[in-house]
């Protein structure tokens, strides 16, 4: 077999340090040799960098929040747990022995003055077979996403609407292998709770979304209109019938009231310093910009935070 | 467009509700009320209101005559001071004193049936009010206070429920059935929140509590002086309190 890597032939399940990133050659099981690349003195070949949902936090969600994430139109948030998984093929015998190590990322500024901003770093840990993770635990204790190590750089990360994962070497190099990083949309949408589309729910049975919004005016980072939102639906909504009551809707066997309400919180922060104000109050044009421009599903109700009350 | 200094919505049409930074989180469902149902604040929040307006304000959880029947209670001042009628003595529709705080974390049986039919579209008011008055959480006819064990309780003044007739705390004692004994209460004192979380403070006489202007602390409530201090309970003013070094 005819191989066409650019380091001498010796590299084959070897790779010295000052080789990262080069091709090296698998000595399969039958005898083959496939081409990898080195990578912290291991020559492993990668098939895929993904980023998924936490497939516990999907079944979790399932059963706390009332929704399948795998179900729903809205894309991943910064708040969700979330896996940047590694696939990769190792030399025979090393299977599951791989050293990775790699880094969340995401964009600030636009255009030419677009640079990548790191979020989170850290190594990852083995899955299944050749299979390795990295996590980003957003949604466990409350508002406070380990994706993003500063509230400054979450805010990046809302306002980018990009997620990064890829792998570096020690010495912090990427490689350009598309097959070591990957790049996803994020929502600014984050569903707190409710069930997905209540099937053989009456035409004239009304369920509605709420939604928590943050104005620049109240200072909210995004953790606390999360927390906000979180907030409003437990010790608010919740605990006030008929929004709170498992008592199923009247006339039928289900749903309960409470699950005729779904929570949202929209991330993005709007610049209310210059909307219209009468009488102290913002005028009517605010009303209808707010449940026009909200990231998150139309919603009966939109909660704006702000300063002006 | 309904609300007070922490929060606002136009009743009935409006899907944006606009809420202070700094608020409560049963503020956000106060205003829900005015969003989603149309219901109005059944607090006195206006001194006067032209009377060819005042169907604004009235037709659904509040009157403009004692017309609730057997749904509700019939309770004078709803809006507008000295007239209209709300359905009951409190509820999450009444803000205590135009602020974040309300005089019952529920709504009243009138209030919730309204936002039923904004739910259940086809049932009469008569099954909706039986809903709420049977199977949901609210405040129901007759009913003069809520009798929830944290409500209003204070910090360091552990009086339990309290309800009072001018939304001052200590003169009155909720009943397990929601009603407010007064009188075992007279001679008690007393605390009145009032803006900017100041406090007066006096003794109760049939639901009232009757300020005493010399008064800057009460021995009852005991976080009203500073640290490092006590309420002399004969002077009610407060002297260092040797006993916290």
């Amino acid at each position: 077999m005819s191989l066409s890597v650019s380091v001498s032939a010796f590299l084959v399940d070897e790779c010295p340090a000052e080789l990262d990133g080069n091709s090296c050659g698998i000595v399969e099981d039958d005898g083959e040799i496939s081409k990898g690349t080195c990578y912290n003195q291991q020559c492993l070949k990668f098939e895929k960098t993904k980023i998924v949902y936490d497939p516990s936090y999907v079944e979790e969600t399932k059963d706390d929040r009332l929704f399948d994430l795998r179900k729903q139109k809205i894309e991943m948030n910064p708040f969700d747990d979330l896996l940047c998984v590694v696939a990769l093929t190792s030399p025979p015998g090393d299977s599951g022995k791989a050293d990775l190590k790699g880094r969340f990322y995401t964009y600030e500024g636009e255009g030419d003055d677009r640079v990548k901003v790191v979020l989170k770093e850290g190594s990852f840990d083995h899955m299944f077979e050749d299979s390795y993770k990295f996590e980003a635990k957003g949604y466990d204790g409350g508002a406070f996403p380990s994706i993003a190590e500063s509230d400054e750089d979450l805010e990046k990360l809302v306002k980018s609407g990009r997620l990064g994962c890829e792998l570096v070497t020690d010495d912090g190099k990427v490689f350009e292998n598309p097959k070591t990083r990957v790049e996803k949309e994020t929502s600014s949408c984050v569903r707190l709770w409710g069930p997905d589309r209540l099937y053989g729910l009456p035409k004239y049975v009304s369920d509605y979304a709420i939604t928590s919004m943050r104005g620049s005016s109240s200072r909210f980072n995004a953790k606390e209109i999360v927390r906000r939102g979180k907030r409003d639906m437990i010790e608010g909504y919740q605990e006030v019938d008929p929004f709170g009551s498992d008592e199923p809707v009247i006339g039928l066997k289900e749903p309960s009231y409470k699950e005729l309400f779904k929570y949202y919180v929209d991330l993005q922060n709007y610049n209310d310093g210059d909307w219209e104000v009468v009488d102290r109050h913002f005028g009517r044009k605010a009303f209808s910009f707010v449940s026009r421009n909200s990231n998150c599903p139309t919603a009966r109700i939109h909660n704006f935070y702000n300063l002006r009350g | 467009m309904k609300g007070n200094n922490k929060g606002y919505a136009l009743f009935g049409t409006s899907n944006a509700v606009f809420m202070h930074a700094y608020t409560s989180p049963k503020h956000p469902v106060h205003e829900t009320g005015h969003a989603l149902a149309a219901l109005v604040d059944e607090y006195v929040v206006l001194d006067s209101f032209p009377s060819f307006l005042n169907f604004l304000v009235t037709g659904k959880n509040c009157r403009g005559s004692p017309s609730f029947g057997k749904y509700g209670d019939n309770v004078p001042g709803c809006t507008v001071k000295n007239k209209n009628y709300r359905p009951s003595k409190v509820s999450i529709m009444v803000s205590i004193m135009n602020s974040d705080k309300f005089s019952a974390s529920q709504f009243n049986t009138i209030s919730c049936a309204y936002i039923l039919r904004t739910i259940e579209h086809t049932k009469s008011f008569e099954n909706l009010f039986n809903e709420c008055h049977d199977n949901l959480d609210t405040i129901i006819p007759g009913q003069e206070c809520e009798y929830s064990d944290n409500f209003n309780s204070y910090p360091g003044g552990s009086i339990g429920t309290s309800c009072s007739k001018d939304n001052s705390f200590g003169c009155g004692t909720c009943s397990s059935i929601g009603e407010c004994d007064y009188t075992a209460n007279n001679g008690n004192e007393c605390v009145f929140e009032g803006d900017a979380g100041t406090y007066s403070y006096g003794f109760c006489l049939d639901g009232t509590c009757n300020l005493q202007p010399d008064w800057v602390c009460s021995d009852r409530f005991g976080y009203s002086c500073p640290r490092n201090e006590k309420c002399d309970e004969t002077t009610h003013k407060c002297v260092p309190d040797s006993s916290s070094n």
